[in-house]
């Protein structure tokens, strides 16, 4: 069976399939991921139907889970109990984690065996670059989406702010701007817990990282001047009434209730904003650190395939390419209000969506979000998260919270190869 | 102590209680006051403008609350079921041996009483899996079944029971099993069914573990449901959660308001003796 | 009694077991590398003071547990049993009602509850003149105001119990205890809390037992254990280093080393109760 659907599926013929079970009936291949019935998976299940009829040979399955860290906890045990998914939708801030942990099988050998690079041919190379773990493609980039600043125009006006600053020097003056006037503080991030999608922003916008190789050896590099200073600005804002410091979900409630001036926030919620906001919401690109360049971590997933069947593995490679296909992105980035990986799509869109073409432009700054190698990868995560509260409530300087957190992950991380 | 003394007392003791009333509705009251109210409004101050069904028939529109709720139904009936034709026996077999094996056992029981259920559930999960229970009704149910408290409770009512009545019915020949469902498990209806639903509406509001054990789609619960609905990546819909939310809680708080007299008086007569 | 030792057997005692033996393994769940490390994980974690802390906090959530769970409701009982006369049904209902919501909507409403500006409950804080309080992101407000919504989701359940307790003295007698002073207070001592006793004891068990799961959902949603781990207990910390860092042997070391600490409590409780129980008859 699995020679005779290599066969097939080695010419580029995208829309038929051979594959099938050795009897005749279907493949099964299962899809896990975190689409909500409210945000998504309606869109999911209706690709699913299209894959579904036009390849009678494949049978996929969604199963969608609440959010990334539920996904990876099943994906998990999943492999445990040897009941994996075939494909599923991997965080960026895993995969150098999955990539080692894991029994992923690479993108890049599913081009080798099976002789189709499909939709990484379109992507531009930055893109393709989030799904690679040195060099190596492991995973097709899929879901993405960048920070944007959303803002309430209507409250910038009453302060005095006529236009958006660009960098974050204006901001900064514009918060003080409305806070003398006895507004709440300004600068907004959206914070998820447990991860460092703002603190890399910064810290790269900065001219820092996360990560470094040195000598063939992942390091960490956020408790380097540049990541320390962009860390005590921040907390700084926070100091002084500037900037916010709340959970996820309260700063969106700051936000929407009209007092918080911004939601610094990916771009994914442009439409759950429009839709409660009274005012005028409009978007702002992610302000830059003077003349420095923009440098941001993409948010979203890649598309990992972890059958280890062949004939389960074609379909999954398969229907992967399937999804990321402009055709299926399409559907998708509409609905989901995502970036699209491959240029040029939905461009009616974005032409109707402002807020959403701000991201757009943003998508040449996009660096792959940093992920921690090793068993312990994850867990380091949770140190820069918990090192970042520390700075924010103002326990700790930036350099006294980021040096040992810097050490303690070089010690877990030890011996972590890199390029 | 003089009548106005008596008063004061019960002024003061009156408004402690409805201050702690008040403080306790308040979080379901601005629940169901969002559910209500047009989108743009959520922020708005106590009071809203204008009151609207938008948000549930959104709801009701974009997730299959029907399905959630008959998982829902088959999850909690069938934890309670399970917990009673596993307890009862179990129960009373513990309240009359005098052994010390049966000493030991109940030891043990308390003892995993008091484990939480969430250090054994990674281990349950992997089990599950292997036998291919996964998503799968019959999976969510029967560890579930295994609790300790159900037997402990009912062990304590059964103590109780009168030996006599017990001793009467063996030497009128009844066999143990017709004992214990003749006479003392009629005797003992009203602690069994306050048992029943408890076990039912914790179950019915549990969490964790359905989410982790039947996550996919057509299996989820209400209140797992309603969770999912509300870690949104692209935010939070504060009217349309309010409103599932509303939705999840419904069956449990008019159940408890139906039957809460029954409740109470089955509570206020039996828990306590145990 | 068969099919309840089997379900035991394979839910309960059978993990448990299981849980012990990957204590002394260095795994992530998924390798097939499972390293043997004896009580490497035990010896790190005691030596740890990262751990030191979670304990302290741990008990925290025990202390707030045992104020929701027992101060609080033999207080309100007491009030109610004196001066609520035919209103008692009521407050019994409406207290009750928060407990058969579930825990996942009740910690969502709480979420917004604590937002620092705007917020309800900053918003009355205001009205006293008390300044915004940053609850969920404050490392010394963040385990209270987490332990709050679990003791408010909870306290309905001890209310009744204790309601339903405390009526079985009857009210002429605790009116005599109130009134006469001195031989009013042996009265509260040799014949009151006798009569109370084996309530008070289930109370206080239940509070203890039920401090850490009753709040374990409240921590996921609004804190997630942060902001840097101020708001984690040893249970959430079974579940975030097991299921989502995946430390397995480390998560079961902490896991053990819980079931250690809530087995003897509940052994040491469990006298105590047989105690109060013999003391009643």
């Amino acid at each position: 069976m699995g020679i005779t659907s290599l066969a097939a599926c080695g010419s580029d013929d995208a829309d038929t399939s051979s594959a099938s079970g050795a009897d005749g009936t279907p493949v099964e291949i299962q899809y896990w991921h975190t689409n909500s019935d409210a945000n998504g998976r309606p869109a999911v299940q209706a690709l699913v139907r299209r894959f579904n009829a036009a390849n009678p040979g494949i049978h996929v399955t969604e199963r969608t889970y609440d959010g990334y860290a539920a996904l990876l906890e099943n994906v998990q045990t999943g492999i445990a109990s040897r009941r994996p998914p075939d494909v599923a939708t991997v965080g960026y801030n895993s995969l150098n984690y999955v990539a080692g942990n894991f029994p992923v099988v690479p993108v890049s050998e599913l081009v080798e065996r099976y002789g189709d690079e499909g939709p990484l041919r379109a992507m531009p190379e930055n893109i393709a670059a989030l799904g690679q773990q040195d060099g190596r493609q492991i995973g097709l980039p899929y879901g993405l989406s960048l920070l944007v600043v959303f803002y309430n125009a209507d409250l910038l006006r009453r302060a005095g702010v006529s236009e958006a600053p660009r960098d974050w020097a204006g901001w900064e003056a514009a918060a003080r701007t409305i806070a003398r006037s006895g507004g709440d503080p300004a600068i907004n991030f959206q914070q998820y817990p447990g991860d460092n999608f703002i603190s890399q922003a910064l810290i790269a916008g900065n001219g820092g990282a996360m990560t470094q190789c040195v000598s063939g050896e992942t390091k960490a590099a956020f408790a380097q001047p540049p990541a320390v200073e962009a860390m005590s600005w921040w907390a700084g804002l926070i100091r002084d009434r500037l900037a916010l410091n709340v959970t996820a979900d309260q700063s969106m409630q700051s936000f929407l209730a009209g007092r918080a001036a911004t939601l610094i926030t990916s771009i994914a919620s442009r439409e759950t904003l429009e839709q409660q906001a009274r005012f005028d919401v409009q978007a702002a690109p992610f302000p830059t650190f003077g003349g420095k360049p923009q440098q941001l971590p993409a948010g979203g997933n890649t598309l990992m395939v972890f059958s280890q069947e062949d004939a389960k593995q074609e379909a999954a490679w398969k229907f992967a390419q399937f999804l990321d296909s402009r055709p299926s992105l399409e559907t998708w980035v509409h609905e989901k209000g995502y970036l699209s990986p491959i240029p040029g799509v939905a461009r009616d869109f974005t032409a109707r969506n402002p807020m959403q073409a701000v991201a757009d432009a943003e998508l040449p700054a996009a660096i792959p979000w940093t992920s921690w190698p090793g068993r312990d990868g994850l867990a380091a995560t949770q140190v820069v998260s918990d090192a970042t509260d520390t700075i924010l409530g103002g326990q700790k300087s930036a350099a006294d919270a980021l040096t040992p957190a810097a050490e303690e992950i070089d010690d877990t991380i030890a011996g972590a190869s890199c390029q | 102590m003089s009548a106005s003394r008596h008063r004061l007392g019960r002024l003061i003791g009156n408004a402690v209680l409805l201050a702690a009333v008040a403080t306790t509705l308040a979080p379901l009251l601005w629940m169901l006051v969002t559910s209500l109210r047009p989108k743009q409004d959520v922020f708005d101050g106590a009071l809203p403008s204008a009151l609207t069904f938008d948000n549930f028939s959104a709801v009701l529109h974009s997730v299959d609350i029907g399905r959630q709720l008959l998982n829902s139904v088959i999850f909690a009936g069938g934890v309670t079921l399970g917990q009673l034709a596993i307890g009862i026996p179990a129960a009373y077999a513990f309240s009359q041996s005098r052994g010390r094996w049966s000493r030991w056992a109940f030891a043990v029981l308390l003892l995993t009483m008091s484990v939480p259920f969430v250090v054994v559930y990674l281990p349950n999960y992997i089990l599950l899996s292997e036998v291919g229970l996964l998503d799968s009704h019959a999976g969510m149910i029967l560890p579930q079944v295994a609790s300790a408290y159900g037997i402990f409770l009912l062990r304590q009512h059964f103590q109780a029971f009168p030996r006599a009545i017990v001793e009467a019915a063996r030497i009128d020949g009844a066999s143990e099993w017709m004992v214990l469902w003749r006479v003392v498990v009629p005797a003992s209806r009203s602690a069994i069914s306050a048992l029943a639903i408890f076990v039912f509406i914790s179950t019915w509001n549990e969490y964790v573990w359905p989410q982790l054990v039947a996550g996919a789609p057509g299996m989820q619960t209400l209140s797992v449901g309603v969770a999912a609905f509300a870690s949104e990546e692209a935010g939070t819909q504060w009217g349309s959660i309010m409103a599932a939310a509303t939705i999840a809680c419904l069956p449990t708080v008019a159940a408890f308001l139906a039957l809460r007299r029954q409740i109470f008086n089955v509570l206020l007569e039996g828990a306590v003796k145990g | 009694m068969a099919p309840a030792l089997l379900l035991f057997g394979a839910f309960v005692l059978w993990p448990i077991a299981r849980t012990g033996w990957l204590s002394l393994h260095d795994w992530n769940l998924v390798s097939p590398d499972r390293e043997f490390v004896g009580l490497d994980n035990y010896s790190e974690l005691l030596g740890d003071p990262d751990f030191h802390r979670l304990l302290g906090r741990t008990l925290m959530y025990v202390a707030i547990g045992l104020v929701g769970g027992f101060l609080l409701p033999v207080g309100l009982a007491m009030l109610t049993l004196r001066h609520a006369g035919r209103a008692t049904g009521v407050y019994q209902t409406l207290l009750f009602v928060p407990t058969v919501i579930t825990t996942a909507v009740g910690a969502l409403v709480w979420q917004f509850m604590y937002l620092p500006s705007g917020g309800p409950v900053n918003e009355l804080l205001d009205t006293v003149g008390i300044s915004p309080v940053n609850w969920l992101k404050d490392p010394s407000t963040a385990l209270p105001a987490v332990g709050v919504v679990g003791a408010w989701q909870n306290l309905g359940f001890s209310y009744m119990i204790a309601l339903a307790g405390l009526s079985a003295v009857s009210p002429t007698l605790l009116e005599a205890a109130e009134l006469d002073g001195a031989s009013g207070w042996q009265l509260l001592r040799h014949v009151v809390l006798p009569l109370l006793m084996p309530t008070l004891l289930f109370l206080a068990t239940t509070a203890v037992l039920h401090a850490l799961p009753n709040v374990f959902v409240a921590i996921e949603i609004l804190t997630s254990g942060g902001p840097a781990g101020s708001s984690s207990n040893l249970l959430y910390d079974v579940y975030s280093n097991g299921l989502r860092f995946f430390r397995v042997g480390e998560a079961s070391a902490e896991a053990v080393v819980l079931m250690a600490l809530i087995g003897g409590a509940a052994v040491w409780q469990m006298r105590l109760i047989e105690r109060g129980v013999t003391y009643e008859r």
